[in-house]
């Protein structure tokens, strides 16, 4: 007797919880993959400093100042310091909320400042480059596969690691501590005009409050994070852009899993960062 | 590669993933010829250019360059042999971060030991060569396409190769364009005797500029005819050959 298939209407569950069940396998196969592709690059860092030194810097100058439709908005610094200044803002008003619910909403501008050096401006600018610069290096990488311009530097016998990868690196290693400072001085005036524009503390004592959270050791932890949070952008960039598919749709998802990948990647740092000063009372 | 055939495919197989899209390709290119890769789309064309530049390994098989077996050649000699061959794509493949002077200075500045000065000189005698003096500041997104193809061929001559691939010239071009490329190409083999590999199917290009060729059968993925194509029109009597380079017609003497 012939049997006919009928479709499910439901979901297929247990296909889902397959899925959901080697998520921890996958993640950790697409981390070594990612991490095995960031020491290939790194390997050739000495070959890159010496013969791509004009194509690292044109991309130093780009990461920070944008390029193509990036720079008519304004370029990254804007994008940084619009999002910082409203992230530091936003601490300074929750911050008053919650401390003066304790009685001491005079510490607010120590708050502020404390939490805007250490995780909000490594960590918001990071997210910012990872959605903009990370993004646009995959496109642009994927972009380049599609036009057959990385087959082209293979045949002259060009590595694009050495080429197209580390350059890349090099800029987002490069300007992601300069970016941060920036977002630690735009995120702290956000924070200032809250508090002494809108919550009407004393202007010497915000300062005072200021100068007291931001020690050189707490501006060292913000800049060693931004370093790290830079490689992962890069690299994290990089890895999708170069092994994406050869049509505009791939191109499009390839930008998603790098921007996807970049933040998680971004979160998952800091969290160990804080693992770490916390460990070490710092 | 001072040897009479630059280059040689021996019974050359290729494969994607474990499906097999060429096999049993041989040929040998003498040299300062213009030798032609033709046959319908999805034939294995640019596939068996991927493998002879090596950007695709092949299944079985050896491709030659002189005496060199490059892929069995150790990474040096393979650069070595990579640096004495020049590739226009089908697309162009100009690097789009770069100008066109940027493009073309790029093989120079990586594989020779010249100075600026005589980097910038070689670069605007190759642009100008292809008729393109005064767009050496020029990036490849304001250029037309048959200028970004020109551009594209002042780049592969960089080195001045002894052999050039063409991978499908004429694509993407008006048929002006096109004819002035192909014009270009049999300069190239008068001028500088550099032997030649077009991939197309286009026949026009194909008569006036082949003087041997292959032809690539897309439902068999091998080659079924080879010769000068002009010979190949009048004397082939394979339905196959007839068929593609009468633009379908068949031809008569064979119907």
């Amino acid at each position: 007797m012939a049997t006919t298939a009928v479709p499910s209407r439901f979901p297929r569950v247990p296909g889902a919880l397959d899925k959901l069940a080697s998520l921890p396998s996958r993640a950790l196969t697409s981390t070594g993959k990612v991490s095995w592709f960031a020491i290939e690059a790194i390997k050739e860092i000495a070959h890159a400093l010496r013969y791509y030194r004009k194509e690292i810097v044109r991309l130093i100058a780009e990461t920070g100042m944008g390029a193509g439709a990036m720079a008519v908005v304004g370029g990254t610094v804007a994008i940084v310091g619009f999002v910082t200044l409203s992230a530091g803002s936003l601490i300074a008003i929750q911050g008053f909320a919650s401390l003066g619910n304790i009685g001491v909403a005079a510490f607010t501008g120590f708050f502020a400042a404390l939490a805007n050096i250490r995780v909000v401006a490594p960590v918001v600018s990071g997210t910012a480059l990872a959605a903009t610069v990370g993004a646009g290096a995959t496109a642009e990488l994927g972009a380049m596969r599609i036009s057959e311009e990385i087959d082209a530097l293979r045949t002259w016998g060009i590595d694009p690691m050495e080429f197209l990868v580390l350059p890349r690196m090099i800029a987002l290693v490069v300007m992601m501590p300069l970016l941060t400072l920036y977002a630690d001085l735009i995120g702290i005036m956000g924070g200032a005009f809250i508090g002494v524009g809108m919550f009407d503390i004393a202007a010497s004592q915000y300062i005072e409050q200021t100068l007291s959270a931001v020690t050189l050791t707490q501006f060292a932890i913000g800049l060693a994070k931004s370093v790290v949070f830079g490689m992962i952008i890069a690299v994290s960039g990089c890895f999708y852009g170069m092994r994406c598919g050869r049509s505009a749709s791939a191109v499009g998802e390839a930008a998603t899993r790098s921007v996807v990948s970049g933040i998680v990647f971004i979160v998952v740092a800091d969290g160990v960062f804080a693992v770490i000063t916390n460990a070490l009372w710092i | 590669m001072s040897h009479e055939h630059p280059i040689s495919v021996r019974d050359i197989s290729v494969a994607y993933n474990s499906t097999r899209v060429l096999s049993g390709i041989s040929f040998s290119v003498k040299r300062g010829e213009i030798f032609v890769v033709m046959g319908g789309s999805g034939s294995g064309k640019s596939t068996l250019m991927k493998t002879m530049v090596g950007l695709l390994p092949p299944e079985g098989g050896q491709v030659f360059y002189g005496t060199t077996s490059f892929w069995e050649a150790g990474d040096d000699l393979r650069e070595d042999i990579l640096r004495r061959i020049g590739i226009l794509y089908q697309r162009g493949a100009l690097w789009s971060s770069m100008t066109l002077a940027e493009n073309v200075a790029l093989p120079l500045e990586e594989f020779t030991g010249l100075t600026p000065g005589e980097i910038r000189d070689i670069v605007s005698f190759k642009l100008a060569l292809v008729g393109l003096s005064g767009f050496e500041n020029s990036y490849p997104s304001e250029i037309s396409g048959g200028m970004m193809k020109r551009a594209a061929l002042a780049r592969a001559m960089a080195l001045d190769p002894e052999i050039l691939f063409f991978d499908e010239p004429s694509a993407g071009l008006d048929p002006v364009s096109a004819r002035l490329l192909d014009e270009l190409i049999l300069e190239l083999k008068e001028n500088l005797k550099t032997t030649i590999i077009v991939i197309t199917h286009d026949l026009e290009s194909i008569f006036s500029i082949a003087d041997n060729s292959i032809f690539l059968d897309s439902a068999l993925r091998t080659m079924i005819a080879s010769g000068n194509p002009k010979t190949l029109l009048e004397h082939s009597q394979d339905i196959r050959v007839r068929r593609f380079l009468t633009r379908g017609r068949i031809a008569p003497q064979v119907e």
